[in-house]
């Protein structure tokens, strides 16, 4: 796409050109004619696009009697710490933890930048769950058509942890540098 | 006039920009809402039945055998060994809550009963090594065991202890 005129936009151009030099022309001095000929260049480049593919999922989990954490890595495998110990070793069914996924899409070989929030909350009638975010890698590049984002994050579950199914959302966002 | 016509030519591209709904906003920027999902389930809790126990019953070694009591608490002797009239034996008994429908395994340890210097070594056996919990969220379990006697085992009440444990699947 770089260092291309998209199709549509020659027409507009062109017009404008049309539009300013005629009138100029009208004030050429009487009995001659002069022409000029200006260059115009265009780059439109693809805009920069990020989409949420997969949920950042932590899966089912006993309530501890400590408080403690539970990690899905960027790679979506689990591990846990102090009262969470253990409590992540039962039936996951379909929902089992997953790594959150983002998919950039730009201009080939542009510089972008992803700002990712460094946490979210998780919620349920009348409790929540913080969660810390992060992800793996410079979170700059320079996507060769695609490139994709995983996140990871780390859950704080307390001992008096309401019993129940939490979701939250956070904000990703991409931008040309 | 080149200056104009360059300015021109810039503001046109604006327009034409801003009316292609498919270019909305910069273009520089993009934001997706990414989901996170975490599911807390009850722990699960093993409450041993108040006043059950594993009872071996009242028996005479002889030289020596053993003494089995099965999950529903039928006792059965080996070798030697005999009940005395008036015996009675049982299964220990606990019960599990936690969440509702899912799955859980049991396990039971072996376990020493002891009178004085002396100690008999006795087995477990759950009625169940995995079980379900009603959609309420609650199930029970007995134990039985077989108990290990020698013919030189003094006479006396002897008791002792062993662990079960439950652990969501």
């Amino acid at each position: 796409m770089a260092g291309r005129i998209r199709p549509l936009l020659i027409a507009p151009i062109l017009l404008g050109l049309a539009a300013l030099v005629a009138p100029a022309s009208a004030f050429a001095a009487p009995g001659g004619t002069a022409t000029m000929t200006g260059s115009a260049n265009a780059t439109i480049i693809q805009p920069i696009s990020i989409v949420a593919v997969n949920a950042l999922r932590f899966g089912n989990m006993a309530r501890p009697t400590a408080t403690g954490t539970v990690t899905v890595s960027t790679t979506g495998a689990l591990s846990t710490t102090a009262g969470m110990v253990g409590n992540t070793a039962i039936a996951q069914g379909s929902s089992g933890p997953q790594a959150g996924t983002f998919r950039v899409t730009g201009d080939p070989g542009r510089q972008f930048f992803v700002t990712l929030p460094t946490s979210a909350t998780v919620t349920r009638t009348g409790a929540s769950m913080t969660i810390a975010l992060f992800t793996v890698g410079a979170l700059t590049g320079s996507p060769v058509g695609t490139l994709d984002i995983a996140v990871g994050g780390t859950l704080t579950v307390s001992a008096a942890q309401t019993v129940g199914t939490y979701t939250g959302t956070y904000q990703v966002t991409a931008s040309y540098n | 006039m080149k200056k104009i016509i360059l300015a021109s030519i810039i503001t046109l591209a604006s327009v034409g920009i801003g009316a292609t709904p498919a270019f909305a906003g910069s273009g520089n920027t993009s934001t997706a809402t990414g989901t996170a999902t975490a599911t807390i389930v009850a722990p699960i809790v093993l409450t041993h039945t108040t006043g059950a126990s594993l009872n071996f019953g009242r028996f005479t070694t002889g030289t020596g055998g053993s003494v089995t009591i099965t999950a529903a608490g039928v006792g059965s002797v080996g070798t030697d060994v005999t009940f005395v009239p008036g015996s009675s034996t049982s299964a220990d008994a606990f019960t599990v809550a936690g969440d509702g429908s899912r799955s859980f395994g049991i396990s039971t340890t072996g376990g020493n009963v002891t009178s004085g210097a002396t100690n008999l070594a006795f087995t477990t056996t759950p009625s169940a090594t995995t079980a379900t919990l009603t959609a309420g969220g609650t199930s029970s379990f007995t134990v039985g065991g077989t108990l290990t006697v020698s013919g030189t085992a003094a006479a006396g009440s002897y008791s002792g202890t062993y662990t079960a444990t439950v652990t969501y699947n």
